[in-house]
């Protein structure tokens, strides 16, 4: 526990706590679960941190509208609980027990279901934050279709605690699936499953997830024993004659002479739950990439002889665990040389310098505005972005 | 607005504009602004000082640095369809008319992106790349005509939208000329480039931040199959209900609208659909996607129907049938011009399960100011579409149709929704953003505003309210609507 740990319980006394530091210039580290402490630059000195761990519960559960709001702090599995009493869930398994939902907001950690359900902006409808100056505002709203005003909700999605902090979140929810079940195939060849997957993603199919795996990552997450040195994983969710169909067509179209194992809901389940932590927890050097589709087979190619990666062909992203540093700086400039991007997700705490956000894009003066509008004494979680913000 | 009084720029200063893209490419005649005077919402007309039309990026951040140094302001145009006036000009600013940017520069359907210029017109995309089994989703009802940075601008949705998001989900990156005429890029070619999500902040930002010259769209896999359902229901109440049965179910179609009487008699002398008598909603259902499990949801929505005693329940046989629904749907607008001389379009959000509360509570409202509504909307997401219909030519008539929006955008507020699902704020409506919004997030709205465009000359008195433009719209305008 850090020297000055303040645990506010409502927005008002968050809001005043923030206004003093403000007033005084002394910089704080707002928390959540604390379990992605790592991501980011490591912030300049911190006077105190501030956790929301007593923000925490449901706000409001609106069934019939698929919607529900949560205190910040309130952790991911508790999410699940309370909508899964109305047999509904929120699409997003990105972490493992302690994550919150406003940490997970905070690093935009959205897991794997993204392909069909999209990543965290496409889920928050609105949210409160409450400023470094103490002001509560409330952006968005409760329904699922609203552009009035600033959609200030997405610049505070993975913005690591620098805008503001996030107290309460409104979010689109789903009805659980009548059946859910992933798929995997192995390969011997990486760029083989590759193009099985980029077949995939250009057919029309509807998975609820798609990834290539190396070997390591495959093996993490997946407890079966499915022979190969790449994976292609699938998932379906959706009224059971859908998710067989999907079973079929897998088999009939995309087999080859391998053939499609089938992994049932709990299992399933389990699949996309353990991978965050497979580049988080569990990795010393883990990297966060993406660049346009059609590159990605490419990267591979080049980088994905050790097996600890995953690729997501629907969003052109990718995560890669690294057994050196050394690596990184030719996977980067490869990477930005054809319009992509690579970040150091978890790195060693001395190597957590500017240079872990890679070559400075022309819009970080865009950001360093919004930072100066929303943050001007810089006391939120100052240096752990972009830019220095 | 009497030509005599319109606004002008100085002689010195249009030698200036036309420096930059050639004399023959700004208007300044008073019969060629005048043509600029609206956009889709024709209530209110303005015309501005000059339009002059881009046809390339470096252009356009000329045009806004000489802007910024003579501080003229400027207002960005796509093909003007927009329905809250964000296309007008408040203060004899200049138009910056981009439908002349309008090509496809690449398409990768591997990657399922395309990069284009922000005049493309939305439904062109579409056509370009449907041979190879790709769509752009978004599909507003005028896709016809509006252009891809139109969308951008106001984040368009569309009847699809349910399923596939509206124009923010599927905008990968931007090329934006700031009002500092600085060009950026934003976003790229994939998801989570590093940094603030600016492309989540610049669409819907209704063109107060900056211009965008350049959008990287994604494209998706056109469905598999497609089944298009109609089912008829002798009250609104019964189809309201059926609605929020329907999503209730897990169902998430690909669009869920509803039309009501008025709409359904308009649309039915123009295209004879067959509806029956004693309708007074119809809902339009499509279903879209991977073949298998789609017998069995179009089942389940029949028997929801019947549950909800529809009167019928149809599905579309052949894509002949389905285009003619979706006829019926896109053209409904057009076909309200049949049976009232004006209408006034509101867009407005509520929650799904209000639907019932609501249309009743809209009859209520307008049967006070002693007019008619006709209703035709996206029932799946609760966005509303009133439209008000009344006589122009009768001035109290204009009031009550004013009166009875305002009413129905506070009842919409009241009950937990929003004041634009699709359509803006854009002038119409800044002086209700209070509504919605407490003071300090309009504080913060406004920071954020000025932080990009600090001397407030990029489309000003749209979107977010600042004290200046909310008296602004009341000087222009003399009118105390929504004030």
């Amino acid at each position: 526990m850090h020297e000055n740990e303040f645990v506010p319980g409502s927005e008002e006394e968050l809001s005043s706590l923030l206004a003093r530091f403000s007033r005084d210039g002394r910089p704080v580290l707002p928390v959540g679960g604390g379990s992605h402490l790592h991501v980011g630059v490591t912030p300049d000195p911190c006077w105190a941190r501030v956790s929301l761990a007593s923000m925490t519960g449901l706000v409001f559960h609106e069934a019939q509208d698929l919607v529900a709001s949560f205190r910040a702090g309130t952790r991911l599995d508790e999410v699940q609980e309370v909508l899964g009493k109305r047999k509904q869930r929120l699409p997003l398994d990105p972490a493992h027990g302690p994550s919150t939902l406003g940490g997970c907001l905070g690093v935009d950690h959205s897991g794997i279901l993204s392909h069909r359900f999209g990543t965290l902006r496409d889920l928050v409808l609105g949210m409160t934050v409450v400023l470094a100056d103490g002001r509560i505002i409330r952006v968005g709203g409760r329904v699922v279709k609203n552009v009035a005003g600033y959609d200030l909700s997405k610049i505070m999605i993975g913005s690591l605690g620098t805008l503001g902090m996030m107290t309460e979140v409104i979010v689109k929810v789903v009805p659980e699936a009548e059946t859910e079940a992933m798929f995997v195939r192995g390969f011997e060849d990486i760029s083989e499953a590759w193009e099985t997957a980029l077949r995939i993603n250009g057919d029309q199919l509807e998975p609820s997830s798609l990834f290539v795996a190396g070997a390591e990552a495959a093996r993490a997450v997946c407890a079966r024993e499915v022979p190969g040195k790449a994976f292609v994983f699938m998932g379906a969710t959706g009224v059971t004659a859908f998710v067989s169909g999907h079973e079929r067509h897998l088999n009939q179209d995309h087999a080859g002479t391998g053939r499609w194992v089938r992994i049932e809901a709990e299992e399933a389940r389990d699949v996309t739950k353990r991978l965050p932590p497979f580049f988080s927890q569990g990795s010393p050097l883990s990297i966060r990439f993406g660049c346009r589709t059609g590159l990605l087979g490419e990267a591979l190619s080049r980088f994905g002889q050790d097996s600890g990666w995953v690729v997501q062909p629907g969003s052109g992203t990718g995560w890669l665990r690294l057994v050196s540093y050394d690596l990184l700086s030719d996977l980067r400039s490869w990477l930005e040389g054809n319009g992509g991007y690579a970040v150091v997700w978890k790195g060693p705490e001395n190597l957590r310098t500017e240079e872990i956000w890679g070559t400075s894009r022309d819009d970080v003066n865009v950001m360093r505005s919004l930072k100066k509008a929303l943050d001007p004494r810089r006391i939120l979680s100052p240096g752990r972005f972009v830019g220095g913000i | 607005m009497p030509i005599s009084s319109l606004p002008r720029l100085e002689p010195r200063l249009l030698t200036e504009l036309g420096s930059f893209v050639g004399s023959s490419n700004v208007l300044t005649a008073s019969t060629d602004l005048l043509a600029y005077d609206c956009d889709g919402t024709t209530l209110e007309k303005l015309p501005p000082s000059a339009v002059v039309f881009v046809s390339h990026t470096r252009q356009v951040s000329e045009i806004v640095q000489w802007c910024a140094r003579n501080k003229i302001s400027y207002t960005a145009r796509g093909a003007g369809t927009g329905l809250s006036g964000g296309a007008l000009t408040l203060d004899g600013g200049i138009l910056i008319e981009l439908s002349r940017m309008n090509r496809i520069l690449s398409v990768d359907t591997r990657s399922g992106l395309a990069v284009v210029e922000p005049g493309l017109v939305n439904v062109h995309l579409t056509r370009a790349v449907s041979e190879e089994g790709y769509y752009f989703a978004p599909d507003p009802s005028s896709q016809a005509a509006c252009t891809l940075g139109g969308n951008v601008a106001e984040n368009s949705g569309g009847p699809h939208t349910l399923k596939y998001g509206v124009t923010t989900n599927h905008i990968l990156g931007l090329t934006v000329v700031l009002p500092s005429g600085e060009i950026v890029e934003v976003g790229g070619e994939c998801r989570g480039t590093p940094g603030y999500d600016l492309i989540g902040l610049f669409v819907g930002s209704e063109g107060t931040l900056g211009i965008v010259t350049r959008i990287t769209v994604r494209l998706m896999r056109a469905p598999q199959t497609t089944r298009t359902l109609l089912l008829s229901f002798s009250s609104t109440l019964d189809a309201s209900l059926a609605v929020s049965a329907i999503i209730a179910q897990g169902i998430i179609p690909a669009a869920l609208e509803m039309m009501d009487r008025l709409v359904c008699e308009a649309v039915e002398k123009k295209l004879s659909l067959g509806i029956p008598e004693g309708t007074e909603a119809v809902l339009l259902v499509e279903i879209d996607g991977f073949e298998a499990g789609q017998d069995d949801l179009v089942s389940r929505i029949e028997t929801i129907g019947s549950a909800h005693d529809a009167l019928q329940v149809r599905a579309a046989r052949n894509d002949a049938e389905r285009s003619d629904l979706w006829r019926a749907r896109k053209g409904a607008f057009g076909a309200i011009g049949s049976i009232s001389p004006s209408y006034y379009t509101h867009d407005g959000v509520i929650p799904r399960s209000k639907l019932p509360e609501v249309l009743a509570r809209i009859d209520e409202i307008v049967a006070e100011e002693g007019l008619r509504v006709a209703n035709v909307f996206h029932a799946g997401d609760g966005n509303l579409h009133p439209l008000l219909l009344f006589d122009e030519r009768e001035a109290d008539q204009i009031v009550r149709a004013h009166r009875a929006g305002e009413a129905i955008l506070r009842l919409c507020v009241e009950v937990g929704g929003s004041l634009t699902g699709e359509h803006g704020i854009g002038f119409e409506k800044i002086g209700a953003m209070s509504w919605l919004f407490d003071e300090a997030t309009l504080s913060v709205m406004h920071g954020v505003r000025l932080a990009l465009n600090p001397d407030q000359l990029c489309n000003p008195g749209k979107a977010v309210p600042s004290p200046a433009s909310c008296r602004e719209v009341r000087r222009v305008f003399g009118s105390k609507r929504y004030a």
